[in-house]
């Protein structure tokens, strides 16, 4: 291919993904998106997202973390398919994502009784909003702390049990430090994946607000209702989340 | 100060190899011992399987009166068996400085910090690297490096000293200086001292007891001096030719 050929397909690609990001913050000036912001629903909204994203992110790395050494120190049985059940979400359609929790762990779901049984009822609660987001978010953490862990050398860790820490001081000080990098961008990327999930949300927690009304929920009831400014002024908000996560990304892999 | 317990390091195991199995029957007393034999002979294992790093099938091993193996029901974790070990390529910790990684085995022995600063500071001093204490692992020599990881094992004040291939990471150049300062360092601490290698010429420059390993049999156990003439194997024929 020329070198015009490919410039211009290249020009024609990024203005592709671009444009649409900037006619977003053309559709609003600074006054209606403060009124927007500030409205009593949108801030709800992102209240909600606030919370149910840290827990979610606490979640993933108290699970997740042990699961990642697992996978990258360890030799077991079933590993491989530990492996293929861990990515499944990240190649899992969202709404199929949600059905599937809804059909485990709804009224009427498989362990839906059993749950009952012990009072509790996930479907459509906000502890709803954190299974979805933790189905479909901590692959992303637990492949890159998978991939950080195993990029320690093991006899790194055999220096420091010899010089005198044992399994757990050995990773508190040797191979976390090391694998930080990976650790914290895994942990970005899950956070921002949580902070965008939409299809298992809205299946799985429905779409009420303070319960399940999530930021990208409540963008698209914003729409569906008409307040095409609020829900463009909410959108703006998770554009700026994502430049800011994208920064950290990237600062992190230099 | 070096320490002159002089207690043994007896050593009975078994253990299976993907192409053969290691055996092993001897007692290390205080001085050094250097094991010699071609690569993949289970040098390494044997070093690792008394630190504690791997368990033998069968066997016991004990530091003085104190049985650490004895497979497979006791198992003293390599934390508690207090063995000083310098690792091929010497395993410095890339995130910690000179001095933070020589005082790592006080920290975890809780050792009081001002008492650590002053151990570190005395054993950075011994080594000559005093003036590389606030540099970080990458900015060293394979020789600077080496004696950071010699100071890491030895401030721990160790029952036993094992060194991997240390010479090995070293350009042709520096190698027999360094392997002479060595000889001469070692010969101060009065502990067992186990020095594994591939080139049969460092069992010449420690000059004392030699114990090949072939295909992890010990093949030969003898001082240095008596192994010359011997053609036994391949291997221990090369004694002959320096």
């Amino acid at each position: 291919m020329g070198r015009g050929a490919a410039v211009f397909a290249s020009a024609l690609l990024v203005a592709f993904i671009a444009i649409p990001v900037l006619a977003l913050a053309l559709r609003t000036d600074p006054a209606t998106f403060v009124r927007s912001v500030a409205s009593e629903g949108a801030r709800t909204a992102l209240l909600l997202s606030l919370v149910t994203t840290t827990i979610t992110l606490a979640l993933a790395l108290f699970l997740g973390t042990p699961l990642a050494h697992l996978l990258a120190r360890s030799e077991f049985a079933g590993k491989r398919i530990v492996d293929a059940v861990v990515d499944l979400p990240i190649v899992l359609p969202p709404a199929v994502a949600g059905l599937a929790l809804l059909v485990a762990f709804g009224r009427r779901g498989l362990l839906g009784p059993a749950l009952a049984g012990g009072g509790i009822q996930l479907s459509f609660t906000t502890t709803a909003v954190v299974l979805a987001q933790l189905f479909v978010a901590v692959p992303f953490y637990i492949r890159a702390a998978r991939a950080g862990f195993s990029g320690v050398e093991p006899t790194l860790e055999d220096a420091s049990a010899t010089l005198g820490y044992g399994a757990f001081g050995t990773f508190v000080r040797v191979t976390v430090p090391l694998a930080l990098p990976s650790l914290i961008g895994g942990a970005v990327l899950t956070w921002a994946r949580a902070l965008g999930e939409f299809g298992a949300t809205i299946m799985f927690a429905g779409n009420l607000p303070g319960v399940s009304q999530t930021v990208p929920l409540a963008v698209y009831l914003g729409l569906e209702s008409g307040d095409v400014e609020g829900a463009v002024a909410l959108s703006l908000v998770l554009v700026a989340v994502s430049m800011i996560v994208l920064a950290i990304v990237k600062s992190l892999q230099r | 100060m070096p320490r002159s317990d002089g207690a043994a390091f007896t050593v009975a195991i078994r253990k299976t190899l993907r192409d053969f199995e290691l055996r092993v029957d001897v007692a290390f007393t205080s001085g050094v011992t250097v094991i010699v034999g071609p690569s993949g002979s289970g040098k390494t294992m044997l070093l690792r399987t008394m630190a504690g790093l791997e368990r033998p099938d069968v066997g016991h091993i004990a530091i003085g009166e104190r049985l650490v193996e004895r497979a497979p029901q006791i198992h003293v974790a390599p934390k508690e068996r207090g063995v000083g070990f310098v690792f091929q390529d010497y395993a410095l910790f890339p995130h910690l400085s000179v001095t933070e990684n020589v005082a790592y085995g006080l920290c975890a022995h809780r050792i009081p910090k001002p008492e650590r600063d002053r151990r570190v500071a005395a054993m950075l001093e011994r080594l000559d690297i005093a003036p590389l204490a606030r540099e970080r692992p990458r900015k060293l020599s394979s020789g600077q490096r080496q004696r950071v990881a010699l100071a890491r094992a030895l401030v721990i004040e160790p029952q036993a000293l094992f060194l991997d291939e240390p010479l090995a990471a070293l350009d042709v150049l520096t190698r027999s200086r360094v392997r002479a300062e060595l000889a001469r360092l070692l010969t101060g601490y009065l502990i067992p001292t186990l020095l594994v290698s591939h080139d049969p010429a460092d069992a010449a420059a420690f000059g004392g007891r030699v114990l090949v390993i072939e295909r992890g049999t010990v093949i030969a156990d003898a001082p240095y001096s008596s192994l010359r003439g011997s053609t036994q194997t391949a291997f221990l024929a090369t004694f002959s030719e320096m």
